[in-house]
């Protein structure tokens, strides 16, 4: 797999010193660079010009984070069952472009985003007391951005890892499609973290996935890792249907079965494809040929589009059967589901979204 | 730029030259009533075409045509001396008709797309779509150029009110299968809200069923509503729009139609709505009942029993496993 590298750099002036900056500068020799002012004074200009999503694909934006960069999950809390994640902001954007990606539409930059801050990430981890605070908090850095595929540039993981290791509390998931482990091969990681890789049928990731490891080169990176004393876990999210969806994804179960034991798997997680009604215009303009979108979705309790009810049942139903057939005692929980559809499809349902925590967090511990 | 007012005659006037024509050539009956009233108020602006006595029209394009059709052997004019650059007379003819009544979607699309004969689209962005109330956005300017480039039968519908802008950028956007769907439009009634409604069920059928718009609307069910001289246009419209949305939601239609006949097997009295979980989704039915009066009021046990007693109700409950 290419690692990235931009075709056009831009920093913000007040960030131009620190020692992050230089680095991913370093990192990227004869990359053209363009120091600008403000991030968003550049963001609206661009939205002025012939420029879309794709070009700012290519381009790095280094900035100064100046929200949070710790926050829960925003998962929807009432009508679905959330797992109380919380989220660590390192950037956003990815150089993986997924038909089905939320991004295309929640953010309104087009650049790969990278925030150089991290002081200021680190006193604000320092200082948070809601974190460890009713047993484990397991932090992801794959919401807004792939976990790994800037991690050439930024060594990120190396930077975190003290902190982690501090505190047992605390759980780091590195979520990634990619196979750019090599930084993380030669680290004393004291199981500060869960590598975790999404996973789909074979037909999916080559189709919907533009950028991505294959699925075999995911499950072998994951099978490399736990080689490594690594915790590892997956994410088959979002499953898609499409004609031949069963043969799929039993497919990619199969080759994880034959690659890694079960018992080195922290956690499986399944959520079928759900988008905010917005994203379908956006993704269908970047990706014509896609029909993703065209299946049977229904608004949900949340707004957000999701197959319908029985469809979903169906799917989780047969991908837990062979998920179980894999391993009868690996935790297989599902995102952002209704407790109808667990108590259907699994026989019982979390009693809260902290009923939901404590399996994941049980498996930490 | 300097003028000249001059008095020439109507028929000199190139109307064949649309260069810097922004409004819709649409006649309008209170200008020619006006003009026959009392003549040309604001005199249009030309300028002279070389080595001819005929000028291009600037701005005035309906004055002139209104003119002619009146027979007006003259009309007062204020022609452009000098040299002027084409860029700069279409920014007076485009001030000209930003003064007066609101351009249409269609004529401000027009407009915009006159711009980009002159100037760059970043500056157009920036410094004109404000002057025609619109963000200065590459979204605003991509959705423009769709509008100016409308099929003529589709901006036809657009300016008739058959169809609503946000339904013709998304037509267009569909090319030949956009056209197709107009058609149907225009042989039956349905509101804006029904047309998106159909346009998007369309694109995720052939999309997924890997079929065109044109076999689509040429399968029977559809082809025989539209042929029914029984029905009004409104329920030409509505019966289309089930079909499709039949086509388009094979599972949620069914479940629908497996609950109606539920409902439909109780006869419940007007003053009882039974519903289903909206979409489907989650579990919880809802039962509503108005009440006017104590009697109602203390009929309500009863009421609830016979709902819970009946056969309809307990076999809804039970096949769904709750």
């Amino acid at each position: 797999m290419k690692k990235f590298y931009p075709e056009k750099i831009f920093v913000e002036e007040d960030i131009l010193d620190l020692p992050l900056t230089r680095q991913v500068l370093d990192r990227c020799p004869g990359i053209a660079v363009e120091v600008v002012g403000r991030a968003k004074e550049l963001i609206a200009s661009f939205r002025q010009r012939r420029f879309s999503l794709s070009d700012g694909k290519k381009q790095l934006l280094l900035c100064r984070n100046r929200g949070r960069f710790l926050e829960p999950c925003p998962g929807t809390k009432k009508d679905y069952r959330c797992c109380c994640y919380s989220i660590l902001n390192t950037g956003t954007g990815c150089p993986i472009d997924c038909a089905y990606c939320v991004l295309q539409a929640y953010l309104n930059n087009p650049f790969i985003t990278l925030f150089m801050n991290r002081q200021d990430m680190m006193s604000e981890l320092e200082a948070s007391t809601a974190l460890g605070r009713g047993g484990i908090t397991r932090i992801g850095t794959g919401e807004y951005m792939d976990s790994l595929a800037l991690e050439h540039l930024t060594g990120f993981v190396p930077f975190i890892l003290p902190f982690f290791r501090k505190r047992p509390e605390l759980i780091l998931e590195l979520k990634t499609k990619t196979v750019l482990i090599d930084s993380l091969e030669n680290l004393d990681h004291g199981d500060a973290f869960v590598l975790s890789w999404s996973l789909n049928a074979k037909e999916i990731a080559e189709k919907e996935e533009k950028g991505a490891a294959s699925i075999a080169e995911r499950i072998a990176a994951a099978a490399r890792m736990t080689e490594l004393g690594y915790r590892v876990s997956f994410h088959f999210d979002p499953v898609i249907w499409y004609p031949g969806w069963e043969d799929g994804y039993r497919k990619t179960i199969s080759l994880l079965a034959e690659s890694i034991p079960p018992e080195k798997i922290t956690w499986i997680s399944v959520g079928s494809l759900r988008y905010m009604p917005k994203l379908k215009m956006v993704a269908r303009k970047r990706f014509p040929e896609t029909a993703i979108y065209s299946q049977e979705f229904i608004a949900g309790l949340d707004g957000k589009m999701r197959y319908l009810q029985d469809l979903r049942i169906e799917m989780y139903a047969k991908i837990c059967a062979w998920l179980r057939s894999y391993s009868k005692d690996v935790l297989i929980y599902y995102c952002m589901e209704s407790p109808c559809v667990w108590e259907k499809t699994r026989g019982f349902s979390p009693a809260s979204n902290t009923g939901l925590k404590k399996l994941l967090d049980d498996r930490i511990l | 730029m300097d003028f000249t007012e001059k008095k020439i005659s109507p028929a000199l006037a190139d109307l064949a030259d649309r260069t810097f024509e922004i409004r819709s050539a649409q006649k309008a009956a209170e200008l020619t009533a006006s003009i026959r009233r009392t003549g040309i108020i604001n005199a249009p602006y030309v300028m002279a075409r070389k080595n001819s006595d005929r000028v291009r029209i600037v701005c005035g394009f309906k004055r002139i045509r209104t003119a002619l059709d009146l027979g007006i052997k003259e009309i007062t004019v204020r022609r452009i001396d000098g040299p002027a650059e084409e860029k700069d007379v279409f920014l007076l003819a485009l001030h000209d008709d930003l003064a007066g009544v609101p351009l249409t979607p269609v004529e401000t699309a027009g407009a915009v797309k006159g711009l980009l004969r002159y100037f760059s689209e970043e500056t157009v962005i920036q410094e004109y779509l404000p002057l025609f109330g619109l963000a200065p956005l590459f979204d605003t300017l991509e959705e423009l150029m769709l509008l100016a480039e409308l099929d003529p039968e589709i901006k036809q519908g657009l300016t008739q009110g058959i169809l609503a802008k946000k339904n013709a950028v998304h037509l267009a956007d569909m090319g030949d299968s956009g056209v197709l769907l107009y058609r149907m439009f225009c042989a039956v009634n349905l509101s804006t809200s029904k047309q998106t409604e159909i346009i998007g069920n369309c694109e995720d059928i052939i999309r997924r069923d890997r079929t065109s718009i044109e076999r689509l609307l040429g399968e029977n069910e559809i082809r025989s509503v539209l042929s029914r001289d029984d029905l009004t246009r409104s329920q030409k419209g509505d019966r289309v729009r089930a079909v499709i949305r039949k086509k388009r939601f094979p599972r949620l239609t069914q479940l629908e139609e497996k609950f109606l006949k539920v409902r439909k097997a109780l006869v419940l009295p007007k003053n009882i709505r039974f519903e289903p979980p909206p979409s489907f989704e989650g579990e919880t039915f809802s039962l509503r009942i108005d009440l006017k009066n104590k009697k109602q009021l203390n009929g309500l046990p009863d009421v609830v029993k016979k709902f819970v007693d009946s056969a309809p109700v307990k076999a809804l409950f039970e096949t769904d496993g709750r």
